[in-house]
């Protein structure tokens, strides 16, 4: 029972919640965002993040560990409590099934044009639901070696590398039509999933090494943004990225060997594994906080009619332009979210113990 | 219960497999496709003639492959129109080469390579290349008897030539990079037929999508070097040496350093380096002393300096950055400064391009 996450899978975690089909597309929406030689923008948007994920581990440290739905049901009335915990449940819910639509999206236009989508995702959410039932301890260790298994994918960027040439970044910075704000909320989308830590407090291992792994989780994910799009900028040059709509899964198909062409089938089918850890994440968030609601909702009945009811809201969406539209009205929620409970968090934290400190 | 629904479940999956079957028996794969114009009657038939080449697995089958044409004003009518001829079902899956004729090329082939390159089946890298004379279709429907799949002896060709830089081997993936690229304008292999056989004639030159003019086998030697930096290819030329009658020299590159420096927009500067051995020599001298092998160096850098200059000279009377220069300039000036000049075509012609090169010999064989 004295079962915890270690340091090690909290970071894995944090990194395989980040990472998912964005990767696909980050090329792309960097330069779309930010001009020329858009990469800049992650480092300041992955700042950004770092100072969310710093503020997260304030209330960690302040609140010694404490589950944070603890804190919030501690100090909310549930007038304002139920709500908050509704809108959040909706919006982690909504994001998983996004994440889910998304990819499967992608794998009908490269493997499976002829497959309903909707098909696809109603297999990959039985998985999804199999995973809930097996708890945040197994997840975590289900992390780790899908994090193993997928992680030397990164290496193929390599094969790209005889035609990469410097000449096509050119040394000009933030130049072109620049969409900083809409664009450069998408790109910094990708680097959300952080925020999911804040919920696992109560799991993980009493240490002082949580810190740095969540940190490490977090640059790894901007390493491995970065380099795909400085390799995919050297393959293709600013012009000819704009008009890819998955520049990296079109950098995969370059990919040949003597026993085995279309690379990128390979790939592809590994990052179900990959996004699986993230759709699971919020999919485990969601439910997390309803049981605080509802008992009932610990049950695996409530699982599967949670995740299938989430299934059945985009059921009728079958353009990705269509998901997208939808997707922009979780993203800037999310963003606010991820800043604002943390805050919210150490303010109660700071009531408490100003409150504790006059009561003793 | 739960083994009985993991075994329904499991069931339910994998018979997912037999949704959409596909039989190589009754597939049609595109080896090659030629894009021809129609001349004749364009407005009623249609303005393209599209040509496939499938190889046949049948086993009954006599012949080794099936070429099939059609005309129409769309690819997707024309493909549409061939697969009403084939019992097989075309899949494009394993395209090796497209072919354009070049009145095609000459009126654009973006649309086409557009089109191509959207499609998740086609791989990047599909050879791009135009027929000089002829058209793809001619060239398709020839028998070579001497190579009866005449789809792999053209991708083969081309990969083999690409290998010893007598041509750029470009692909999909390339052309349209350098399409898009405003540095750069796209070039690929020209080809021609020949008496039972295939003959690469060269380079293409392209000023964007649009074919203008080529490059001789004898100058696309010289154009490679330029394009890009290459390391032991089986590339070799022969120079008759200035001072000394009826001398010969085989001069192989092993490899080879283009340096671009851009002094202003108008002012550019190759210093190419260029490192290869003596295959054969005709003369008397000793080329193990340093005298007579220096001399033989200097010889070879004029050489390579005067071809090379032919070449450029010959670009930019066409009017074609098919080297690159423009993504060096690029790089040199500001990105606004960049944007207005519209240097391809009001600097480029007249900018002062100079070669200067350095060849090392760094063997000369066994034999002194």
């Amino acid at each position: 029972m004295g079962e915890k996450l270690h340091y090690s899978q909290v970071g894995i975690l944090v990194y395989m919640i980040q990472s998912a089909v964005t990767l696909f597309s980050i090329p792309r929406l960097v330069i779309e965002a930010f001009g020329t030689n858009g990469w800049v923008g992650i480092f300041i948007l992955s700042f950004i993040g770092v100072v969310n994920i710093l503020l997260i581990n304030q209330v960690y440290i302040k609140g010694k560990g404490q589950d944070v739905l603890d804190i919030l049901e501690e100090n909310l009335h549930r007038v304002l409590l139920y709500p908050l915990y509704i809108c959040m449940i909706l919006m982690f819910g909504a994001i998983a099934v996004f994440v889910a639509k998304y990819y499967m999206f992608i794998i009908k236009i490269f493997m499976f044009p002829h497959a309903s989508s909707n098909l696809l995702l109603f297999f990959y959410l039985l998985l999804t639901v199999y995973m809930l039932t097996k708890g945040i301890y197994n997840i975590g260790k289900i992390t780790v070696v899908f994090f193993f298994l997928t992680i030397w994918t990164v290496f193929l960027l390599i094969v790209a590398l005889p035609e990469f040439k410097f000449q096509r970044m050119t040394p000009h910075f933030f130049q072109g039509d620049l969409d900083i704000v809409k664009k450069g909320i998408e790109v910094y989308v990708a680097f959300l999933g952080y925020e999911l830590v804040l919920f696992l407090f109560p799991y993980m291992e009493q240490n002082s090494r949580q810190t740095k792994a969540i940190l490490i989780g977090h640059l790894f994910t901007t390493f491995i943004y970065t380099t795909a799009c400085i390799v995919t900028l050297g393959f293709y040059g600013n012009e000819v990225i704009e008009k890819i709509m998955y520049p990296i899964i079109k950098q995969l198909k370059y990919i040949r060997a003597p026993f085995l062409e279309r690379m990128e089938h390979l790939t592809l089918s590994l990052f179900l594994i990959k996004v699986v850890i993230t759709v699971v994440m919020y999919y485990w968030v969601a439910l997390k906080i309803s049981e605080r609601i509802a008992p009932f909702a610990k049950s695996t009945l409530f699982k599967f009619v949670f995740v299938f009811s989430t299934y059945f809201s985009l059921f009728l969406i079958d353009v990705p332009s269509d998901l997208f539209k939808v997707m922009e009205y979780v993203n800037v929620p999310e963003i606010i979210l991820s800043f604002s409970l943390p805050l919210l968090l150490l303010f109660f934290l700071w009531k408490n113990k100003k409150k504790g400190g006059i009561s003793q | 219960m739960k083994v009985r629904l993991v075994i329904i479940l499991l069931f339910i999956i994998l018979l997912q497999g037999c949704g959409e079957p596909n039989i190589i028996e009754d597939l049609g794969f595109m080896h090659s496709v030629a894009y021809d114009l129609n001349t004749e009657n364009p407005t009623e038939e249609g303005r393209l003639i599209i040509t496939i080449d499938t190889p046949q697995v049948d086993q009954t089958a006599e012949d080794l492959r099936e070429v099939l044409t059609t005309k129409a004003h769309a690819l997707k009518e024309g493909t549409s129109n061939i697969a009403r001829k084939s019992d097989r079902k075309l899949v494009a899956g394993q395209l090796r080469s497209v072919l354009f004729n070049q009145d095609l090329a000459k009126e654009g082939i973006m649309p086409i390579i557009n089109s191509l390159d959207r499609d998740s089946h086609i791989g990047l890298h599909v050879k791009v290349i135009v027929v000089e004379g002829g058209t793809g279709k001619e060239l398709l429907f020839e028998e070579y008897s001497r190579h009866p799949r005449t789809s792999r002896y053209l991708h083969d060709l081309i990969d083999k030539e690409a290998d010893q830089s007598v041509v750029i081997g470009t692909s999909l993936y390339q052309f349209s990079r350098d399409y898009y690229d405003d540095g750069i304008d796209p070039v690929c292999p020209i080809i021609k037929k020949g008496e039972n056989e295939i003959i690469i004639d060269g380079i293409a030159l392209f000023r964007e999508d649009k074919y203008v003019n080529k490059l001789t086998p004898d100058e696309s030697l010289f154009f490679h070097m330029l394009y890009s930096d290459y390391e032991e290819k089986n590339v070799y030329f022969n120079i008759a040496l200035e001072d000394e009658d009826d001398v010969f020299t085989s001069f192989s590159v092993l490899e080879v350093r283009p340096k671009f420096i851009v002094t202003s927009p108008d002012v550019l500067e190759i210093n190419l380096q260029v490192k290869g051995i003596i295959e054969e020599y005709s003369g008397t001298s000793d080329l193990s002393v340093r005298e007579p092998k220096m001399k033989l160096e200097n010889q070879l850098e004029e050489y390579i300096q005067k071809k090379s200059q032919n070449v450029i000279t010959k670009l930019q009377q066409f009017g074609v950055d098919s080297i690159g220069f423009g993504t060096y300039v690029r790089n040199s000036v500001r990105y606004s400064e960049w944007k207005e000049m519209n240097w391809i075509e009001s600097i480029y012609p007249d900018a002062q391009i100079t070669v200067n090169t350095e060849v090392r010999i760094k063997g000369t064989g066994s034999i002194k």
